[in-house]
């Protein structure tokens, strides 16, 4: 299968293009496939409208440096967001496949906003597709759909013990009938009743189901791990992932010296442009008429790294590159059990007695609710350091390497096995998460948009 | 075909002690890195004293590194190399630099695992470099070194069965050294050249009558 010959003179429609993955997945459409057209879905800018807002992303990020303007004639720009997805202006139906990567990747979304951007977007998207020249729909979904546990989990469409459309209006209903605050609690709990990590998961899990099993649509799941700093392209570490890696290693890097996690966890992390790479393969494989298949673009299977190593090549990176102290402890990992829960118990401790400690109390009020965030992050990680140790099989992405062109192979190829993980931490990792998450990200070039076309035009100068 | 066989140690006055006791400052506890520093830092007494012969020495030296991980050690030898280039550089490079105009194969031999003396000597401009291996086992280092070790590689028959498959012969071959410990490698070939000799490698050469090199 060659992902050129595939892709040529085909037309995408793409959701999520201005995100973490999506950028990177548009700048390898621009910088490889010329004869592939683009059409985004994007929301207008506070300041800009949408065409303006993408032509200046296209025009001033480091992510599509070296591009030329000209390459701006293959993107046009829908302006809209996903509700806007039912009443498609006119051209918007004439593409080939629809990529959609765009939702709410918030580890604890409220009810509202996880039914909107997770359930009723991907409902949308689905319906449009169904209705493009192409009837083709490549759905970005998550490993950890898969749910709290250790196994080994198979390129295959999730068995989920609950009906999902029973779910997605108990989700409804709690958007509508609770305040945000209580909701994301309740949708949180709901979640681990389910078997879930939280609410994103679950919430993409119900998704996954309803896109798959659309009438008149040809699907294909994409389930990416945690995606993390790039390696070849744009540029190595370009990073956008805040929410995983991103916390661990800030607290590490200022002193935190024992992560709880097991030593021998695995924890499954892929970068960003072997993520795109993956999408390549499968939207190929998908307008080369295969569909209904489920793909992992995961290390945990072929290439894991255990937390014990991470933690090590964080204290390494962090002592070479002189931000840790030569004589600072060692960092490690240490399993915990209850001592998990003793920042919540101590605020609860701490918010009893504080009406009673007269000038202290205000003090003690306040460390409460420190201890409660710290808590609240701990909760948050826990699913993913102490009770999830999946084994993802990544085989699809690799037999679909294995059969492409030589030529296209180091370009198009998925080599996840075969990534150094101390290279990558050392390179790309920790120096992109320094330049990019841990302070301001660097400035865009002060440059011209590039002219792009609204979608409607896209079809006359294709 | 024309070799020169330039041993690194003595010439750059680097030891296994010298670098093995560097990481071992690298233990997590105040025991660990003792035990570690004690393993590094005795072999090289040990070894001019006669107790180990030089292979053991070295062998005591590494095991300093045991249980560390593949990744803990490569990162540091990175460090290593940085602190000991200039003077590996300085002692060397002229050198390999002059014998490659003569059209000269030039091969570094150390004692050191690759892992050290890959990053050292990178950039010197040598054809070849034999160098030991740790052994590694799930990611650690289990504290031996790969066999065969690069000493056995200059004794006996083994150097003419390597000058052989290149189509020369030990005859035709220039070595470097500074040791007593290296009188093998130096006897084995056609043109030794004894460089900043100690004691007994001094006084060998002046009863076999090999040039001395007393700067270099």
């Amino acid at each position: 299968m060659s992902v050129r010959s595939a892709l040529a003179g085909r037309h995408l429609l793409i959701t999520g293009a201005t995100g973490f993955v999506g950028k990177v997945l548009l700048q390898r459409i621009l910088a490889e496939l010329p004869t592939t057209r683009v059409t985004v879905l994007v929301r207008p800018g506070p300041d800009d409208d949408a065409r303006t807002r993408m032509g200046r992303l296209l025009a001033c990020h480091p992510v599509f440096e070296g591009l030329d303007a000209a390459e701006g004639a293959r993107v046009a720009v829908w302006e809209g967001s996903l509700d806007d997805v039912a009443n498609p202006p006119d051209g918007a139906l004439d593409v080939d496949l629809v990529v959609h990567l765009a939702s709410r990747v918030d580890f604890e979304p409220t009810p509202a906003d996880g039914f909107t951007d997770n359930l009723e977007g991907a409902v949308g998207i689905a319906r449009l597709a169904a209705h493009t020249r192409g009837k083709r729909l490549v759905y970005v979904s998550t490993c950890y759909v898969a749910g709290l546990g250790s196994r080994v989990v198979p390129e295959l469409p999730a068995d989920l013990a609950f009906d999902p459309a029973e779910e997605r209006e108990r989700i409804r209903a709690l958007a509508v009938a609770v305040d945000p605050r209580t909701g994301r609690t309740l949708l949180s709990k709901r979640a681990h009743e389910l078997g879930f990590a939280n609410g994103y998961t679950l919430t993409k899990a119900i998704a996954e189901h309803t896109v798959r099993t659309w009438p008149g649509l040809a699907c294909t799941v994409v389930r990416p791990s945690i995606v993390e700093a790039a390696w070849d392209h744009p540029y190595r570490g370009f990073h956008e992932g805040f929410r995983t890696c991103a916390p661990l290693v800030g607290l590490a890097l200022r002193g935190l010296f024992s992560i709880p996690a097991h030593p021998e966890l695995v924890l499954d992390l892929v970068p960003v442009d072997q993520v795109a790479r993956g999408l390549l393969l499968a939207c190929a494989s998908a307008l080369s008429g295969d569909s209904g298949d489920v793909w992992q673009l995961a290390s945990s299977a072929s290439n894991p790294l255990t937390m014990d190593r991470l933690t090590e090549l964080v204290e390494l990176v962090g002592r070479t590159r002189g931000e840790l102290a030569p004589s600072s402890r060692w960092l490690g990992v240490s399993a915990v059990g209850g001592r998990l829960h003793a920042p919540g118990r101590l605020a609860a401790a701490l918010k009893t007695v504080a009406p009673v400690l007269g000038g202290w109390s205000r003090p003690a009020t306040h460390l409460a609710r420190d201890l409660e965030r710290v808590q609240r992050a701990a909760d948050l990680f826990a699913p993913f350091l102490l009770e999830t140790d999946h084994r993802f099989v990544a085989d699809r992405a690799a037999r679909a390497t294995a059969a492409l062109p030589d030529d296209e192979r180091d370009l198009f190829g998925f080599h996840v096995p075969d990534l150094d993980w101390r290279a990558w931490w050392t390179e790309a990792q920790i120096p992109g998460l320094q330049r990019h998450c841990f302070q301001a990200p660097p400035p865009l070039a002060d440059r011209d948009p590039w002219p792009l076309h609204t979608h409607s035009r896209l079809k006359e100068v294709g | 075909m024309t070799v020169s066989l330039i041993r690194v140690e003595g010439l750059c006055s680097l030891t296994a002690a010298h670098v093995a006791g560097t990481l071992a400052l690298q233990g997590r506890t105040l025991v660990d890195k003792s035990w570690r520093s004690a393993a590094a830092w005795s072999s090289l007494p040990l070894a001019l004293s006669g107790v180990l012969d030089d292979d053991d020495a070295t062998r005591l030296a590494w095991v300093s590194l045991r249980g560390l991980s593949e990744d803990r050690i490569a990162l540091l030898a990175d460090g290593v190399a940085e602190a000991h280039a200039d003077r590996v550089r300085a002692a060397l490079a002229e050198r390999i630099a002059a014998r490659r105009r003569l059209g000269d194969h030039v091969v570094l031999i150390t004692d050191l695992p690759g892992c050290f003396a890959e990053p050292l000597l990178d950039g010197l401009g040598a054809d070849e470099r034999w160098t030991n291996a740790l052994e590694v086992r799930s990611g650690r280092a289990t504290g031996a070194l790969e066999q065969p070790l690069v000493s056995s590689r200059l004794a006996g028959n083994a150097l003419r069965t390597w000058c052989e498959a290149r189509g020369t012969r030990p005859e035709h071959c220039t070595a470097f050294a500074a040791r007593s410990s290296d009188v093998a490698l130096l006897a084995s070939v056609g043109h030794p050249c004894a460089v900043r000799p100690d004691r007994a490698l001094a006084s060998h050469a002046r009863r076999l009558g090999w040039p001395v090199e007393v700067r270099g």
